[in-house]
């Protein structure tokens, strides 16, 4: 496996390395929170504790941008009043709240997870279901040759 | 309608690239396949790029796959948007900014009879009233008419808050780990599970459809074939889905809707009472000026309905319920007297004031989405040498092992329900068993390589194979 550009950028194809998901955590209610729990897959390669503040400081950007403050009530308001026209003239929170999320986990990627061979999707991209987590260093392995169904595997005597 | 150019269909796969060959300017797809004969068969790959910045694998060019088995969807969706890969049923307009459910006839009957009644009520009324009384009545009139179609286009062509379907590989992982938690003799895939929100335990179902646990207060839309975030109704008259992002929108319309209808029904009789004082005879003054009679009986027998529903959604709100649970009963005090409602702050007004003053909440959609057909990431070199140096023992995975079906989607990850394909190879239970932790992730080291996914409403099956170079 030589390098034929060699100083230059490698890639890595994401659908072929193994993921691991986070799952949604709802007990404090509907607003997206993921669970804390250091997945055992991470053993060796991240700190627990560097994880758990990495999720932690998501969570509590998400708490931020789903919370009620005046803006938001003045938002809402002047929207209803503008028959929606103000949405051409500001931007809503929740977008300017989607980029700091981003910049923040393209911040850690950077930093963080892909020297340590793991790369952080942003749950948006998965609809808030799960944060996918690719083991960068952990390719799956090829598929099996798919067996004929016309034959019988085990042949009767 | 379909020679609207403006307007495009949920379409079938042939159908999407004729479609896409005519907005791009593009031959049309036969002319294409006749092309594409007299070229040599190995297919190149689509020049096009997505806007983001993801580059082609470079890796993949030693196992490139023959054109035969790449659809030509893929390569004709990659770059195109994502509303095209929508599941559900919803049509979109404006390249993915506008989005309804398939059945709009009502939604268009509500839009009729709301401009036809308002055109009435100024060709007719308007200026008696700006003459006899005032010109702020039609004014006022106006406005209001201005923020209820405001308000009802907001509601019927945004998305209510649908969650997208779940990919393959998640699926995956939670039947991999729903099956081996402890107490699971059977290794069946259990279809509810509960969980504890703010000290009130919630039985969450699983969506065969969309294969994934609905959060709470989610419903799956028979009508639109999609789960709904806090899905309240589907309504018919709006012509979408109510849910998360667009109810308040739908509040606002119905209340709106309701002082309208109020403030022009007193209108049109204050305007029937002075024509009879001046006429002398009721009669007379219908006579004079029929239009007026048939708004106030328009106003008359809608107002009741508009008035009692304005009423529910506003008790519903304070109460921090959605129709579909005050339906079923499920926070009800007299049937359940056990269930609190975890999602109510207690007080009325904080309630009204949570659902309708919350930022507006984004779109799980992505309908203006770039499909990327094969997401990659960069890295350093240094970075890239430690990532492969431990995988010295393992056979690269060749590029594009997914199946054709995979890759005719478009999309980066199978899509659940949509794919079958055989599976082999003995299981090995005793991995993952080891390794789970707290029930909440799985190690996916010994995943399958192929798999079965099965169709809605079948159990996804599948066995892993037993790995050569265990972790």
């Amino acid at each position: 496996m030589v390098s034929d550009n060699a100083g230059t950028e490698r890639l890595i194809s994401l659908n072929e390395c193994k993921k691991v998901f986070i799952q949604r955590d709802y007990s404090k209610g509907l607003t997206v929170k993921f669970c804390a729990d250091f997945p055992l897959e991470f053993e060796g390669k991240i700190d627990s504790n560097t994880w758990t503040s990495f999720i932690n400081q998501l969570n509590e950007l998400y708490l931020v941008a789903d919370s009620v403050t005046p803006a938001s009530i003045v938002e809402t308001v002047v929207g209803f009043l503008s028959c929606y026209t103000s949405r051409l003239c500001f931007r809503p929170k929740w977008e300017e709240a989607l980029e700091r999320i981003e910049e923040m986990i393209q911040e850690h990627n950077q930093e963080v997870f892909v020297p340590r061979c793991l790369h952080v999707r942003n749950p948006i991209e998965k609809g808030f279901r799960v944060i996918e987590i690719t083991l960068l260093d952990e390719p799956l392995p090829p598929p099996a040759p798919v067996i004929n169904n016309t034959q019988p595997v085990l042949q009767p005597r | 309608m379909n020679s609207f150019p403006l307007i495009t269909k949920r379409l079938r796969e042939e159908d999407i690239s004729i479609c896409d060959s005519l907005l791009d300017d593009e031959p049309p797809p036969s002319a294409q396949k006749s092309r594409s004969k007299t070229q040599n068969n190995r297919r190149e790959p689509r020049p096009t790029r997505p806007r983001q910045s993801y580059r082609m694998d470079l890796r993949n060019n030693g196992n490139c796959v023959d054109g035969q088995s790449i659809g030509t969807s893929t390569s004709k969706l990659a770059g195109k948007r994502k509303w095209r890969l929508h599941q559900g049923r919803n049509r979109f307009f404006c390249d993915g900014r506008i989005m309804t459910s398939r059945q709009s006839s009502v939604f268009l009957l509500t839009v009729f009879l709301l401009v036809v009644t308002m055109a009435l009520f100024c060709v007719f009324d308007a200026p008696y009233l700006a003459n006899h009384v005032t010109i702020a009545l039609p004014i006022i009139a106006g406005v209001l008419f201005l923020m209820v179609l405001a308000s009802l286009f907001k509601t019927a062509f945004s998305d209510p808050g649908i969650i997208p379907r779940a990919s393959a590989r998640e699926v995956i992982d939670l039947e991999r780990q729903l099956q081996s938690m402890p107490g699971n003799e059977t290794r069946v895939t259990p279809r509810t599970k509960t969980v504890q929100i703010n000290g009130q335990q919630i039985k969450l179902k699983y969506c065969l459809t969309c294969q994934l646990f609905r959060p709470p207060r989610s419903s799956h839309c028979s009508i639109c074939d999609n789960c709904v975030l806090n899905f309240d109704h589907h309504c018919p008259w709006v012509g979408n889905c109510v849910g998360y992002r667009n109810y308040r929108y739908f509040y606002f319309f119905i209340t709106s809707l309701a002082f309208l209808d109020l403030f022009v029904g007193a209108c049109v009789i204050a305007h029937l009472i002075l024509l009879s004082q001046e006429e002398g005879a009721f009669l007379k003054a219908v006579q004079k000026s029929p239009a007026t009679l048939v708004v106030a009986l328009i106003n008359l027998i809608s107002i009741w309905s508009i008035l009692g529903l304005s009423g529910f959604h506003t008790y519903l709100l304070a109460t921090s319920q959605t129709t579909n649970e005050d339906i079923k009963g499920t926070f009800n005090r007299k049937l359940r007297p056990s269930v609190a409602n975890p999602f109510s702050t207690g007080n009325l007004c904080k309630n009204l004031c949570k659902t309708l003053c919350e930022p507006e909440p984004p779109s799980l959609l992505d309908s203006r989405g770039i499909i990327r057909s094969d997401p990659v990431i960069t890295v350093s070199p240094d970075i890239y040498a430690r990532i492969t140096a431990n995988n010295n023992t393992r056979e690269h995975p060749r590029a594009l092992r997914r199946t054709d079906a995979v890759v005719l989607r478009g999309q980066d990850e199978i899509d659940a329900g949509s794919l079958q394909h055989t599976t082999t190879s003995a299981s090995s239970p005793s991995n993952s068993g080891e390794r789970s932790h707290g029930g909440s992730m799985h190690n996916v080291d010994d995943a399958p390589t192929e798999v079965v996914i099965a169709k809605p409403g079948q159990t996804a099956r599948y066995t892993r194979q037993a790995s050569e170079d265990s972790m």
